[in-house]
């Protein structure tokens, strides 16, 4: 017991140490620091926001002040605005996230408290858009019925390798299914429907995903948009490192993922800073992500 | 702290949240109205239905009297046709529908230019995915 009481603090101590280290320049900074790597990885693939940005971000890895000053977010903040509205059609709805999240780090850097402001902006922003995500969700036959997922995992390039490792579709069926939606799709093509290739496994495997994804993404709204400390809130932090481990393992969109670790280091009420620690470590999981585990197997 | 910083340091705090609300609620209101595909806009409607912009496509006829004659849309125009068939409105119908006639309306022969927005749903029972017409737009060609 007592080697294990002794392993148990040393840990406890190490952990510590890495937060105080993570930490060491303030939790502003580094979300600071976070934010303008997302935005140089993932912001836009226009070269209107992409150049812009690189270069200004540039500026600010030299020049550490500038990283909290309300002006340089302010700047941030209108290319991605001018963006986000060239290309409104076309962008994820995590690039208007970010969008609001440069706009919430400058309005912040203009209150008094600028952690406290973040903070609040964090858990807002996070709970809302679970909270929209979810409206989408319930209101949708075609998805609480698991039709949606069904068709992702027969079609969507995203989820072909849950298809054919979990739910048995073959490589010959992923093509099929391929060639029949595009032929639907062809200009010059009067075909009204085309026929799809499954498996009895694709069916269980889609059942588990909707609802998998109704669960955690409604305890993330509720656990967000509560008061801090009430009823679930309290394990926020645990259900949003849940979400991006487990979503993004299966459907890698990974600039929404690293967004939601930058938002929620900011909100996180821990003082330990071991929250904090976890979700670096969620950020790091999705880089292992991106590696092309497909040609292992 | 005095009345007037607190309800400052109050405003700057909701100003993003509540920029998130507004567009959500444009989106929600596009998309039930004018078929705006859930997944693009700011709604957050994305991995939720079959509908998104890649299960959107456009057929574009140009009809004589006799014939009509299905045609790849111009390479200058596949920006326009983003946005026609995530955003199938009359008013961007036309604008397609004029920049086909702009661009090929000199070089062939035709009365009228049909532009048809398609998207499909896929149909669990029968593992059928299916066509389902969104919007079309008919314009004549003022060079005939």
């Amino acid at each position: 017991m007592a080697v294990i009481a002794t392993f148990r603090n040393k840990i406890a101590f190490q952990v510590t140490t890495a937060s105080q280290v993570i930490f060491r320049n303030g939790k502003l900074d580094l979300i600071a620091i976070m934010t303008i790597l997302l935005f140089l990885s993932y912001a836009h693939t226009s070269w209107y926001v992409r150049i812009p940005i690189s270069i200004i971000a540039g500026v600010a890895f030299i020049y550490s002040p500038l990283r909290t000053r309300a002006a340089f977010w302010l700047i941030i903040t209108s290319i991605l605005i001018f963006g986000s509205y060239q290309r409104w059609y076309a962008i994820d709805n995590h690039k208007y996230l970010m969008t609001y999240w440069s706009l919430a780090i400058f309005c912040s850097l203009l209150t008094d408290d600028p952690e406290k402001s973040l903070a609040f902006n964090g858990r807002l922003l996070i709970g809302l858009s679970f909270l929209f995500a979810v409206f989408w969700k319930v209101t949708s036959l075609e998805f609480m019925d698991s039709t949606f997922f069904q068709y992702a995992l027969l079609v969507d390039d995203r989820f072909s390798g849950v298809a054919t490792l979990l739910g048995n579709l073959s490589d010959n069926f992923i093509d099929i299914n391929n060639n029949a939606r595009l032929t639907l799709m062809n200009y010059a093509n009067s075909l009204k429907s085309v026929q799809l290739e499954t498996t009895p496994r694709i069916r269980d495997l889609a059942i588990a995903l909707t609802w998998w994804t109704i669960l955690i993404e409604t305890l993330i709204f509720i656990a967000f948009l509560l008061p801090v400390g009430k009823f679930i809130s309290k394990w926020r932090d645990y259900f949003l490192i849940v979400f991006i481990v487990s979503t993004y393992l299966i459907a890698p969109v990974i600039g929404f993922g690293w967004l939601l670790v930058v938002m929620g280091i900011a909100q996180s009420s821990d003082r330990s800073g071991r929250v904090q620690l976890l979700y670096i470590l969620s950020f790091l999981v999705l880089q292992i992500y991106r590696f092309p585990w497909g040609i292992l197997f | 702290m005095d009345k007037t910083l607190k309800i400052k340091n109050t405003l700057f705090m909701i100003i993003a949240p509540t920029v998130l609300c507004i567009i959500a609620f444009v989106q929600i209101f596009n998309a039930y109205e004018y078929n705006l595909s859930p997944w693009k806009g700011g709604g957050f409607g994305m991995f939720s239905r079959v509908d998104a912009p890649s299960a959107r496509y456009l057929k574009v006829y140009l009809i004589t009297d006799k014939d009509e004659d299905a045609i790849r849309t111009p390479k200058s125009l596949r920006d326009l046709e983003r946005k026609f068939v995530t955003f199938p409105t009359q008013g961007l119908g036309s604008q397609f529908a004029k920049g086909i006639i702009a661009i090929v309306g000199d070089a062939l022969d035709f009365d009228y230019v049909r532009v048809e927005a398609w998207k499909y749903r896929f149909d669990m029972k029968s593992e059928r995915l299916e066509g389902v017409k969104l919007q079309e737009v008919f314009l004549e060609n003022p060079s005939k």
